[in-house]
């Protein structure tokens, strides 16, 4: 089984990757490959599952809801990383056409 | 013997006789690294003069009366967890040059307790793999033949500790990450269940099954780098708030009596005559040491990869989604004035390996609309179903032991081409990591002169008992004294 070619296609717009011709026929061969192997999943009783039960304890952890200074270097480092950025502040382009 | 080659124990030993003194200790694994990891490529960045720097404040701190179990201790980090000021790179090409600005918790603990930070391990891109064959930059050889693999993605840590680059390493395990290498490199990693170490600072994979752990030399010495990373971190709301155990407390405490199982298929007639006999020997121990060893069957274990190779990618589709290259990380050479769907296109089209595309994708189809229930939730209900097995044999039972990986390193570029051949090799970690139980690999022996490790598993929060099985069966054997020629 591989994923067709729009399928492909599909799948890579929507996980954000520019890919190659080929890229998008080798990946849709493999993710065929991949899912046919899951697909013994398919063979196994999971009527009785209650698909709400919680693997683990989870809790809030409450923190005051403040402002923390961020130390100095901690902010030049951060900021060294950006693409472009003007006037301390990390600039994109425009969201909205 | 080199000073590089001490356990944690022993330099500690040493160090509070004032016989060594941890800028001794630093320089003898700096040189140690300096000479051997052209050969091993263990390293992604080696951090000399830093190392130098805490080394002597180490040496004040000790000179001043102070005491701490790893206060002089050098140490290696795997390149996924967060070092202010320090490249982190996660092996992709993504973030080659990216500088964190915070330390990860288990690195400000580190920081604290006075360890010395050496450098940053290579891993498989993001940790997706396991061989470091997966890295943007260069594949790690195995200390024991460097024509295979360590395993991975913890892979550059596990080479180090077997070629004494270090006195240990940290790792992270999201499906046997720490194990895996564990076993092919003969050194003890050690899983701790989930929420037992906080995740801040250690980028998101998978986030319901991520864990930070140690490789080390010795079982005793994976105890007391756990005492110090363990525990509560207001950043993470998932680490427990239990108390931490004294993990080296009881870990001498003799095993008679304890009931240790092993599953069945486990032992199934895909494994090789010579994994069988290691695993049959490692039983005959477990009774000589006066535990009670039975078979039990897990049927829904071999679902364990199908289940994980679900939840992972769909995990990862959405942490990666984060990677956008304007914030920080590859920025495509594309011109600008493209439309910012486009910049996303190519920066994340370019920056990503092939293994960290593969599985974004297929997490994104499997969260995808209309293949939701057919892949996300049913593999959501077998992973329940997992849990819920080990779980209960885990009642009856104080540990069940499995071999770590079904076979021993494998040739560099043997099964690279095939993705779902690497998937395999999870068979027998994935189950744990599914459920969030701490398990151990320490070394169960050599065929042909290749190592393979012993898995431990035990119940949620037992890491105590782990490491008292695991320690017990390391001082009745002589596989972890063995050391790679290199």
């Amino acid at each position: 089984m591989s994923l067709d070619i729009t399928e492909i296609k599909h799948v890579a717009a929507l996980s954000k990757l520019g890919l190659s011709a080929t890229e998008l026929k080798r990946y849709g061969e493999q993710l065929g490959a991949i899912l046919s192997y899951i697909d013994q999943l398919a063979e196994v009783d999971t009527s009785q599952v209650e698909t709400s039960t919680r693997l683990g304890d989870n809790f809030n952890v409450w923190a005051e809801d403040r402002a923390i200074v961020w130390d100095d270097d901690g902010r030049q480092i951060a900021l060294e990383q950006a693409w472009e950025t003007k006037d301390r502040q990390i600039k994109v382009p425009r969201v909205l056409e | 013997m080199n000073l590089n080659q001490l356990t944690i124990k022993e330099a500690r030993a040493l160090l509070d006789k004032k016989e060594i003194s941890a800028v001794e200790l630093t320089r003898a694994c700096l040189a140690r690294i300096k000479a051997t990891d052209k050969k091993i490529k263990a390293l992604i960045t080696l951090c000399e003069k830093s190392a130098l720097d805490s080394a002597h404040e180490a040496d004040a701190r000790i000179a001043k009366g102070e005491k701490g179990t790893l206060l002089g201790i050098p140490y290696l980090v795997k390149d996924i967890i967060l070092t202010k000021g320090i490249r982190t790179t996660a092996a992709s090409k993504m973030l080659e040059n990216y500088v964190a600005p915070y330390d990860a918790t288990v690195i400000a603990k580190l920081n604290s307790a006075g360890a010395v930070l050496l450098g940053k391990t290579n891993l498989d891109e993001f940790a997706h793999g396991a061989s470091t064959e997966n890295s943007a930059f260069f594949t790690t050889k195995n200390p024991w033949d460097l024509k295979r693999v360590p395993g991975g993605s913890s892979g550059g840590s596990a080479a180090a500790v077997a070629a004494d680059f270090c006195l240990f390493a940290l790792g992270s395990d999201t499906g046997g990450s720490i194990r895996q290498p564990a076993s092919f490199c003969s050194v003890v990693g050690f899983k701790p269940s989930y929420g037992r170490v906080s995740r801040h600072g250690l980028m998101s994979m998978t986030s319901s099954t991520d864990v930070i752990g140690p490789m080390t030399k010795t079982v005793a010495d994976a105890a007391i780098v756990m005492e110090v990373i363990a525990g509560e971190d207001n950043y993470d709301s998932t680490v427990s708030r239990a108390k931490v155990a004294d993990y080296g407390q009881n870990i001498a405490k003799s095993i008679k009596g304890l009931k240790i199982a092993i599953p069945k298929e486990c032992l199934g007639e895909e494994l090789s005559f010579e994994v069988k006999e290691l695993m049959q020997n490692a039983i005959l121990k477990f009774k000589e040491l006066g535990a009670q060893v039975t078979e039990i069957s897990l049927p829904h274990t071999k679902y364990g990869i199908p289940v994980y190779y679900i939840i992972t990618p769909s995990e990862i589709s959405s942490n990666l989604a984060r990677l956008d290259g304007f914030r920080y990380g590859y920025h495509s050479k594309a011109k600008k004035g493209e439309t910012l769907n486009e910049i996303y296109l190519n920066n994340r089209g370019e920056g990503f390996g092939p293994e960290v595309k593969r599985r974004i994708m297929l997490g994104t189809y499997a969260l995808s609309a209309g293949y939701f229930d057919a892949y996300y939730k049913k593999a959501q209900s077998v992973r329940i179903l997992i849990s819920q097995e080990l779980n209960s044999a885990l009642q009856q039972f104080d540990v069940i032991i499995t071999p770590t990986s079904p076979h021993v390193a494998f040739k560099i570029g043997e099964q690279n081409q095939d993705p779902l051949q690497m998937y395999l090799e999870d068979i027998f970690v994935s189950g744990p990591s599914l459920a969030g139980l701490p398990a151990v690999s320490i070394p169960v022996g050599f065929i042909n002169n290749l190592p393979l490790g012993l898995q431990i598993i035990g119940a949620k929060f037992q890491e105590a008992t782990v490491l008292q099985v695991a320690n017990n069966f390391e001082n009745a054997t002589e596989w972890h004294k063995h050391k790679a020629k290199i």
